[in-house]
């Protein structure tokens, strides 16, 4: 899934095409991201392997592995 | 005797913990604005002025578990496994009561701990934090109904800054009782929390309302705009390159003035000393004792100024956004985001920043950074590198001084880099790195608590470093003054210490010197740097027979390097520290691990001997060819 620079999404799943990342589902969760979650892109670093985004009040930077866990 | 009520302060990176820990015990402890600032949990008793202010039971003994921050009761990495072994497991100390602290604006996310702690059967209460930064953002928070929720009921709004609500809580801690709790359920599977996230979800939704638009000056909107710059491809990594420059250069730009006075304060105190105290014994005090506290405390202003720098950094926020802006050119050699922070530590000292590494979730990860981390520039390598500076360029030019400082930075930065990239290739691992990096609001830097801290810090530099440099001091003075020969009083100081203990030690080993450019003196330095890299100065001193009548200490010490020359072997009458030596001394000093500390540490942080012995042999034998090579390099295409 390639996500744009400012555009919100509505997060459907976490880990869907995720394998063997049970630890890094659990953290996404942890952070607050579950389905149903809505989300806006702030930022794409380094060609989109890392993305900046807000949700609710919350600012959080992922890497390549903890976007391919969002469903959107 | 009954044991004291045990209090955990627990919650998110961020949340304030530390804030409230701090208000409560009267500690000084850092709080900073980047995930995984706490790695080890401090313990404190309740401040005894707190207990006569507030009129408190003085009987009752409480005490309070700064704990590392976590996002749920399921850790992911060894500072998270902290806090859930103190409270979970229950190890070390039987713990009371937990006092949960929330930040206002992310309780979307925070009271998933809550649901934990209340379904594990860990009796606790929420304290609210940064309810200023929640009014800004819009937020009504229906406090009273939350809390309810969870069966508690006092609502507890406690202000970080001026301390209001401090009685409030303080009153609440002291009505609880010393009772160990019984843990109900641990360990939550994927689908015990997503429950559990539900109904955190349900409740942030039921008694979280926007009550209206966000103010003008929102921190949220501030920091959204203001990362627009710092986090932008081009721009972010420019200001992250011009911000690193300018902290790593001004340590020498602005340090230099306060030095220089140091450094006369000290000559004129040695020749008092001198002029007042005959023969042998104002001979130990001056050149011995008051040349080698002098010259390790005139570089405290460069490890203040750096500590300064750091704190700033750390304080406004920006230090995550670093963290975020290097992950993938980190992730190229093996390291992640994460590894950043600690990193950055390793630049003032490589024993805290090894411990950071606790933050880190990848075990291979976590080991390349432990690895690395002692290639870093800590201050113990400034008097070094400050006085290796001012022999090539004499104060004559500041700003290229400064501009050196600052390659020295990078190019143990780079070979760093180069080396975990190697390792990284090296050693097999399938996992894969989490970022997941928490970007804390901006805020303007509070400089009065971090120049207190700074000055702590550097007080603490002296009082690790001080004892260790008045022992060795006594010891070399006294290698380079006996045995004393029988016409001491018709030979020169350089004759009595080529004669010396450390005479005879130092010509021993100069076929080991010689190639790196040095003779028995700069040797029988760079030996005696291994009990402390400070020690290189004070040692050259003595070897050198500084005795600062005429100069400032450092200046004499920089006048007798210029002018000495090879006493015997091949290289009899060249000089020593010439451009190329002075090169290699820099060489070796940044890259070998002469730090006792930081062995023990490593060997502590990864779990045995292996990784500190393969790191104090590798790192030495590297720093020793590496010099050798460049210095014979120099020298062939013509450069002394």
């Amino acid at each position: 899934m390639k996500f744009e620079n400012g555009e919100t999404y509505t997060l459907k799943n976490i880990g869907f095409s995720a394998q063997h990342m049970d630890t890094t589902v659990e953290r996404l969760v942890d952070l607050g991201l579950h389905p149903g979650q809505k989300f806006k892109v702030l930022q794409k670093l380094n060609s989109g392997k890392v993305i900046v985004i807000q949700f609710e009040k919350t600012i959080l930077a992922l890497n390549e592995l903890e976007i391919s866990c969002l469903e959107v | 005797m009954s044991r004291s009520l045990n209090i955990a302060v627990v919650g998110a990176p961020n949340s304030g913990k530390t804030t409230l820990y701090n208000w409560l015990t009267g500690s000084k402890y850092k709080t900073v604005n980047y995930p995984g600032a706490t790695v080890e949990f401090a313990v404190g008793s309740l401040n005894p002025a707190l207990i006569e202010k507030f009129q408190l039971n003085s009987n009752k003994q409480i005490q309070f578990f700064d704990t590392p921050g976590i996002y749920s009761l399921n850790p992911k990495s060894a500072d998270e496994e902290v806090t859930y072994n103190l409270v979970v497991g229950q190890q070390q100390h039987p713990i009371d009561f937990v006092l949960l602290v929330v930040d206002e604006t992310q309780l979307n996310r925070q009271l998933l701990i809550a649901e934990q702690l209340q379904k594990s059967g860990i009796p606790f209460q929420i304290i609210f934090m940064m309810d200023d930064l929640a009014s800004k953002e819009g937020l009504l928070i229906q406090r009273d109904q939350l809390v309810q929720s969870y069966g508690q009921k006092n609502v507890l709004v406690f202000d970080g800054l001026f301390g209001a609500g401090l009685e409030e809580v303080l009153r609440f801690t002291e009505s609880l009782e010393s009772q160990k709790y019984q843990i109900q359920e641990i360990g939550f599977d994927k689908k015990s929390l997503d429950q559990l996230q539900k109904q955190a979800q349900k409740k942030y939704r039921d008694f979280v309302k926007m009550e209206r638009a966000p103010s003008q000056d929102s921190p949220l909107e501030r920091t959204v705009r203001i990362d627009q710059i710092v986090l932008h491809p081009v721009w972010g990594l420019f200001l992250f390159f011009t911000v690193m420059t300018l902290l790593f250069a001004s340590v020498y730009w602005m340090a230099t003035p306060f030095m220089d006075w140091i450094d006369a304060g000290v000559s004129a105190f040695s020749d008092v000393v001198k002029n007042n105290v005959a023969g042998l014994a104002g001979q130990f005090l001056s050149d011995g004792i008051i040349a080698a506290i002098g010259g390790v405390i005139i570089f405290i202003p460069q490890i203040f100024i750096l500590f300064l720098g750091i704190g700033l950094l750390e304080n406004s926020g920006y230090l995550a956004r670093i963290a975020t802006l290097v992950d993938r050119p980190l992730s190229k050699i093996g390291l992640g985001g994460r590894a950043f922070v600690p990193l950055l530590s390793g630049f003032a000292c490589a024993v805290p920043a090894i411990m950071a590494t606790r933050n880190i979730q990848s075990k291979k990860q976590k080991m390349l950074a432990q690895f690395i981390i002692p290639f870093l520039t800590c201050s113990a390598r400034l008097p070094v590198y400050g006085l290796i500076i001012g022999f090539l360029f004499a104060g004559e030019n500041n700003l290229l001084s400064g501009f050196v400082l600052a390659v020295l930075y990078f190019v143990a930065i780079l070979i760093s880099a180069i080396i975990s990239g190697i390792f990284s290739r090296l050693v097999q691992n399938t996992e894969r790195p989490m970022l997941s990096m928490d970007l804390p609001y901006y805020r303007r830097p509070q400089f009065k608590i971090i120049f207190k801290q700074s000055v702590d810090k550097s007080k603490s530099f002296l009082k690790r470093a001080g004892p260790v440099i008045f022992i060795l001091a006594i010891v070399l003075w006294f290698a380079t003054q006996f045995p004393r020969p029988e016409n001491a009083d018709q030979l020169t100081s350089a004759e009595i210490t080529e004669q010396s203990y450390a005479g005879q030690l130092g010509q021993k080993i100069q076929p080991l010197f010689e190639p790196m450019g040095l003779d028995w003196r700069a040797g029988f330095g760079v030996i005696s740097s291994f009990a402390a890299r400070e020690v290189f100065v004070s040692s050259l001193s003595l070897v050198f027979n500084i005795e600062g009548e005429e100069d400032a200490q450092i200046e004499g010490l920089i006048k007798a390097m210029k002018s000495a020359t090879f006493q015997s072997g091949s290289h009899q009458g060249e000089p020593i520290f010439t451009v190329a030596s002075s090169i290699g001394i820099l060489i070796f000093f940044m890259l070998a691990l002469q730090c006792l500390s930081t062995y023990a540490i490593l060997k502590q942080e990864s779990g045995g001997h292996k990784l500190a012995l393969l790191q104090l042999v590798f790192s030495n034998v590297f720093a020793y060819a590496l010099a050798v090579a460049v210095v014979q390099g120099l020298r062939l295409i013509g450069i002394a």
